[in-house]
């Protein structure tokens, strides 16, 4: 396998999803090629890192009037 | 589509039960916020997507069919109204989108197919983090992430967010966007490129302690002293250095 084919593989890689027939071919390229294993195992720490990005907890001014909305749309009552 | 907790969630919203929607919105909130920015050019026109997408989602309840899961259904709404929305805001005048150039502004963008060009120019070096873990817990590195993801072209922003942050399969993706899996794959591929280099940049800075192995102190040290390419150097830093 080349560089140019195991890079267009590697986000099947990091989600684990590679097809069987390619992995063996995969893992030994990511492992003789220097700069693809680097990639490769940084493309995963990153992901590994966006996943734990949690969104910034915050309140909504604008909860009230949703509530409202809602028990309007599904209790009876007026908005 | 519908696991059996969106099921009973479903029963219950769709019973007026304001408990089972208030934990919905405390839930979802924040990540629509944070997938309303990615379209939005003021906080402000965000927050009003958000409040528009949970107007819809109040109003479409009813008539959700469960093709999707829940979550994704009410990203699809927000993507639909952001879009809408943006577009109403951009004829109004004045704002700049985010450049879809690539990183180092040469234009050039990975394609599949094309080896490293517009991935990286020197090729990648390993980090050797000792403690990856402590990395990730660490303030600075998420604050890296932020920015760097942030910076992204809108559309590749949009994919890395819902794949990678959120964990949208890439089949919702596709759908709640309205892109192919070939261009999901590609804006993903680029996205996550781009993420890297932001981290790399940061991993890679001598004078980053933080996520530096004690190794590669050693060599930062053996570098300063020798001015020549190392490595590995023993513990103490005095020993041979190699080319």
């Amino acid at each position: 396998m080349n560089c140019a084919s195991a890079i267009d593989l590697m986000g099947d890689a990091i989600e684990g999803c590679l097809a069987a027939n390619l992995k063996d071919d995969f893992d030994e390229h990511v492992q003789a090629c220097t700069p693809c294993g680097a990639y490769f195992e940084q493309l995963c720490f990153t992901r590994k890192a966006l996943a734990l990005l949690s969104p910034r907890s915050r309140t909504s001014g604008r909860r009230d009037e949703l509530m409202k909305r809602f028990k309007s749309e599904f209790g009876g009552e007026d908005p | 589509m519908l696991g059996e907790g969106e099921e009973k969630l479903l029963v219950k919203l769709r019973s007026g039960d304001e408990t089972a929607f208030s934990t919905l919105f405390e839930e979802l909130n924040p990540r629509l916020h944070g997938l309303a920015r990615t379209f939005a050019s003021s906080p402000a026109l965000a927050e009003d997507i958000v409040q528009e997408t949970w107007l819809a989602v109040i109003r479409g309840l009813r008539g959700f069919e469960g093709r999707s899961s829940l979550r994704t259904w009410i990203f699809s709404i927000l993507v639909r109204r952001a879009r809408t929305m943006s577009a109403r805001e951009r004829r109004r005048g004045g704002v700049v989108m985010h450049s879809n150039l690539s990183e180092d502004g040469s234009g050039i963008e990975w394609e599949p197919g094309r080896g490293r060009v517009g991935l990286w120019e020197e090729s990648p070096t390993p980090w050797h983090l000792d403690d990856p873990a402590g990395v990730l817990q660490s303030r600075e590195l998420i604050e890296i992430l932020e920015r760097a993801l942030e910076s992204l072209p809108e559309l590749q922003r949009q994919v890395v967010l819902l794949r990678d942050v959120e964990d949208v399969s890439s089949t919702e993706v596709c759908n709640v966007l309205g892109i192919t899996e070939t261009n999901q794959r590609v804006l993903l591929h680029r996205g996550r490129a781009r993420i890297r280099k932001a981290l790399d940049r940061y991993l890679q800075d001598e004078s980053n302690t933080l996520a530096r192995s004690p190794s590669r102190r050693n060599e930062g040290q053996a570098r300063t002293v020798a001015s020549r390419p190392v490595t590995a150097s023993p513990p103490d830093g005095s020993g041979p250095t190699h080319e």
